[in-house]
C-alpha cells in the first residue's frame, strides 16, 4: 500500500468535539469528543447502540451532526470535493449493488475518488488481491458468498490508499483464514494510515489498535493508548495459587510500586511505574520474593485483556 | 467545479452502463419500441379498415395499402374546418395538419405514455440505493448535488435513446403499411416529435428522482410516482374546467406546477414556443429534483 507523501505531517487525522447527534427524541451521540492521532489504529468500543457506527456515519458525511465541531485530515468537517479518495468507510451493514460486476464497480469508485484511468486497473487488481478476489474480479456481486462480499467490501475501503479508513466491524462474517490474512493486512498498512475500526470483538481491537476508545451513551468514556488503557505499559498480574501474601518483601524490592490484592480471581497486580522499570525489571524482583516465599504462581502477564478493561470503565 | 462536473460524468457514464449490464436499458427500450409500433400498428389497421368500407360504400377500387384515402382527407377543407373547431386555435390547428397524419399519431403516444414509463423506470433509482445501503459507499466519493444530476442525466440518456429508437421503429413499420409514410420528411417529424417527447419527459424525470429521493423503499416511489401522475392529470382536467375569476384563479397556479400543461408549447411549431415550453419543463424538472434533495441533504444515506 502507499500513501501520499507531500502533505505536512498531521497530528490528528480526525478531531471531534462536543458532537451531538440527534434522532427525534433520541440521542445518539451526546458530546462526543474524539482525537484520532493520525498514522494509528484507532479501536472505538461500546455497547450496542452506544453510538459508535453514528460517529463513523458523521465523520464520513453521510449524516450531518446536530451539534459540535469535526475536524477531518485538517480540512474541516467532511466535505466530498477535499475528502474523496482521502477518506473510505467500511458500513457495516450496506449491501454493494448485487447485479454490478466487480471490476466495473471498483472501476466507478476509482474514477470519482480522482484516480487516473490508467492506473485503475492496477489499483483496483492491487486491492482484489489483497482480499483475495483476483480471480472472481469479471463476477457479479450477487454470485460471491457472504464473506467475500466482506471482503470486497474492505477492498473498497482501501482503494486508493486513503488517507483515513473508517471500518465498521470490518473482520466480522469471515472465516478464521480470512480473519487472519485481513489482521495482517490491516497491521501491514503504510505508517501515515488512520484506521477506525468500530468492534466488538475486542481481542480483534487488541490486536490492531494501538489506541482506543470507549463510548458509551453517545459520549467517551475513557480513551488512550491500547497498552496504558490494559495496563501493559504499567502492570504486571501474577495468578497464585497460595497465600499469604508477602506484602511487606514485596513492598521492599519494588518501593515505587502499588501492589493490589484480587481476591476474586487470585491475582496480584503490580502496578509500577513505566518510566523507571521495564516489565522485565518487575518480573525479576517480584518472582523473586514469590518464590523465596514458597507462593506458588500458575500465571504471568502484562495488563488486562481489553475485554476486562472495558468492563471495568463501563461497570 | 470541475470536480463537479467530472463527478457528474462519471455517474452520468455509470449509470448507463449500469442500465445496460442489468439489461434495464434493454426492457425500457423494448417497451418504447413495442408500445409506439403496437399502438401505431393498431391505428393503421384502423384507418385501412375505415378506408376500405368507405371505398366499399363508394362502389370505389380499394387500396391495398392504407393512408392513401386518409392523406387526401387531412388535406380537404371540411376536415381542416373540422380540426380547427376540435382544437380551438386556427393557428396550432393548421400546425398539426401540416404534419404527416403518422407522426401526428407518433407525436400523441409519445406525449402520453412517456411520463408513465418514465415513472416505472427512474423512480426507484435512488431509493433502491438508498434502501440497500450501497449509496454510503459513493457519497464518501462524491457530493449528493453530484451524484443525484448524474442519475437525472443517466435517466435522461436512456429515455432520449427509448424515444428516437421508437420512432425509428415506428417510421419502419409505417413504411411497410401505409401508402405515404415511408419518405424521409415523415421520419424527420416523427424524430422531432420524439426529441419534443423527450424535453417533455426532462421534468418527469426531475419528479421521479425528486420522489425516489424523499422515499426509501424504490417500490414506493414507484407507486407514489404513479399516484403523483393521476393526481397530476385530474387536477390539471379540473383546473381547466373550474378555473375562472376571483378565487378560481387560484387553479391556474396548476398550470404552472404541472408539467402537463407545458404540452401544448411543445406541439407548436414555431421556435419561440417550443423554446419556451422547453425552458419551463426543464425548470421545472429540477425543481422537482431539488425539492427532493432538500429531503435527501438532510437525512442519513
Amino acid at each position: 500500500m502507499s500513501c501520499p507523501v507531500d502533505k505536512p505531517v498531521l497530528d490528528a487525522a480526525l478531531n471531534m468535539s462536543g458532537v451531538v447527534k440527534r434522532f427525534g427524541r433520541r440521542t445518539a451521540l451526546d458530546g462526543l469528543s474524539l482525537t484520532v492521532p493520525a498514522g494509528s489504529a484507532f479501536g472505538l468500543v461500546g455497547s450496542n447502540g452506544a453510538g459508535k457506527t453514528t460517529a463513523m456515519s458523521v465523520v464520513a458525511g453521510i449524516m450531518q451532526s446536530n451539534e459540535g465541531s469535526i475536524d477531518l485530515l485538517d480540512e474541516g468537517p467532511f466535505d466530498a470535493r477535499v475528502h474523496s479518495g482521502r477518506v473510505s468507510l467500511m458500513p457495516q451493514d450496506a449491501e454493494l449493488p448485487l447485479h454490478a460486476r466487480i471490476c466495473d464497480l471498483m472501476g466507478f469508485y476509482a474514477r470519482l475518488q480522482g484516480i487516473p484511468g490508467r492506473e485503475i486497473a492496477e489499483r483496483v487488481e492491487e486491492v482484489l488481491r489483497w482480499v483475495h478476489l483476483s480471480d472472481r474480479a469479471r463476477s457479479k456481486i450477487r454470485a460471491l458468498s457472504h464473506g467475500m462480499r466482506r471482503r470486497l467490501v474492505i477492498a473498497q475501503a482501501f482503494l486508493g490508499s486513503p488517507e483515513l479508513a473508517l471500518l465498521d466491524e470490518p473482520l466480522s462474517g469471515l472465516d478464521p483464514k480470512e480473519v487472519v490474512s485481513m489482521r495482517e493486512l490491516l497491521k501491514r498498512r503504510p505508517r501515515r494510515q488512520t484506521l477506525i475500526i468500530s468492534s466488538h470483538n475486542l481481542h480483534e481491537i487488541e490486536r490492531i489498535c494501538d489506541h482506543v476508545a470507549f463510548i458509551e451513551e453517545g459520549r467517551v468514556v475513557h480513551q488512550g493508548l491500547t497498552d496504558a488503557v490494559t495496563g501493559r505499559s504499567h502492570a504486571m498480574h501474577y495468578r497464585l495459587v497460595s497465600d499469604p501474601l508477602p506484602l511487606d518483601a514485596l513492598a521492599d524490592a519494588l518501593p515505587d510500586a502499588d501492589f493490589e490484592w484480587r481476591q476474586n480471581d487470585s491475582t496480584l497486580v503490580c502496578n509500577y511505574p513505566h518510566t523507571t522499570h521495564n516489565a522485565e525489571q518487575v518480573n525479576a524482583r517480584v518472582l523473586r520474593v514469590l518464590i523465596d516465599q514458597g507462593i506458588g504462581v500458575s500465571e504471568v502477564r502484562r495488563g488486562d485483556e481489553l475485554e476486562a478493561a472495558y468492563l471495568n470503565h463501563s461497570a | 467545479m470541475k470536480t463537479f462536473l467530472r463527478h457528474v460524468w462519471v455517474v452520468l457514464r455509470y449509470e448507463l452502463a449500469d442500465a445496460v449490464r442489468s439489461r434495464r436499458v434493454v426492457i425500457l427500450l423494448l417497451l418504447y419500441l413495442a408500445g409506439a409500433m403496437l399502438t401505431c400498428n393498431g391505428f393503421i389497421s384502423a384507418m385501412h379498415k375505415l378506408e376500405t368500407q368507405l371505398a366499399d360504400t363508394l362502389a370505389l377500387p380499394a387500396s391495398s395499402s392504407a393512408g392513401a384515402v386518409t392523406d387526401a382527407l387531412w388535406r380537404s377543407k371540411t376536415f381542416r374546418r373540422m380540426v380547427i373547431g376540435l382544437v380551438g386555435n386556427k393557428e396550432i390547428a393548421l400546425e398539426i395538419l401540416s404534419v404527416p397524419p403518422i407522426a401526428v399519431i407518433y407525436g400523441w403516444l409519445a406525449f402520453t405514455f412517456t411520463p408513465v414509463l418514465v415513472m416505472l423506470s427512474a423512480a426507484g433509482r435512488i431509493a433502491e440505493e438508498v434502501s440497500s445501503g450501497s449509496v454510503r459507499y459513493v457519497l464518501t466519493r462524491t457530493s449528493r448535488p453530484a451524484w443525484c444530476l448524474g442519475k437525472f442525466m443517466g435517466q435522461a440518456c436512456e429515455v432520449l435513446l427509448a424515444l428516437m429508437l421508437s420512432a425509428i421503429g415506428t417510421w419502419c413499420l409505417a413504411r411497410f403499411r401505409m401508402a405515404s409514410a415511408g419518405d424521409l420528411e415523415t421520419a424527420r417529424w416523427m424524430v422531432l416529435y420524439g426529441w419534443k417527447a423527450w424535453i417533455y419527459s426532462l421534468a418527469f424525470i426531475g419528479l421521479a428522482l425528486g420522489i425516489s429521493q424523499s422515499v426509501r423503499s424504490p417500490y414506493h416511489a414507484m407507486g407514489l410516482g404513479l399516484v403523483v401522475l393521476i393526481v397530476m392529470g385530474v387536477l390539471s382536467v379540473m383546473a381547466r374546467h373550474f378555473a375562472g375569476e376571483g378565487w378560481r384563479q387560484l387553479w391556474q397556479i396548476a398550470d404552472f406546477i404541472f408539467p402537463i400543461n407545458q404540452k401544448m408549447n411543445l406541439w407548436r411549431l414555431q421556435p419561440a414556443y417550443v423554446l419556451n415550453g422547453s425552458l419551463y419543463l426543464v425548470a421545472l424538472g429540477m425543481a422537482y429534483l431539488f425539492a427532493g434533495y432538500a429531503v435527501f441533504s438532510k437525512r442519513g444515506g
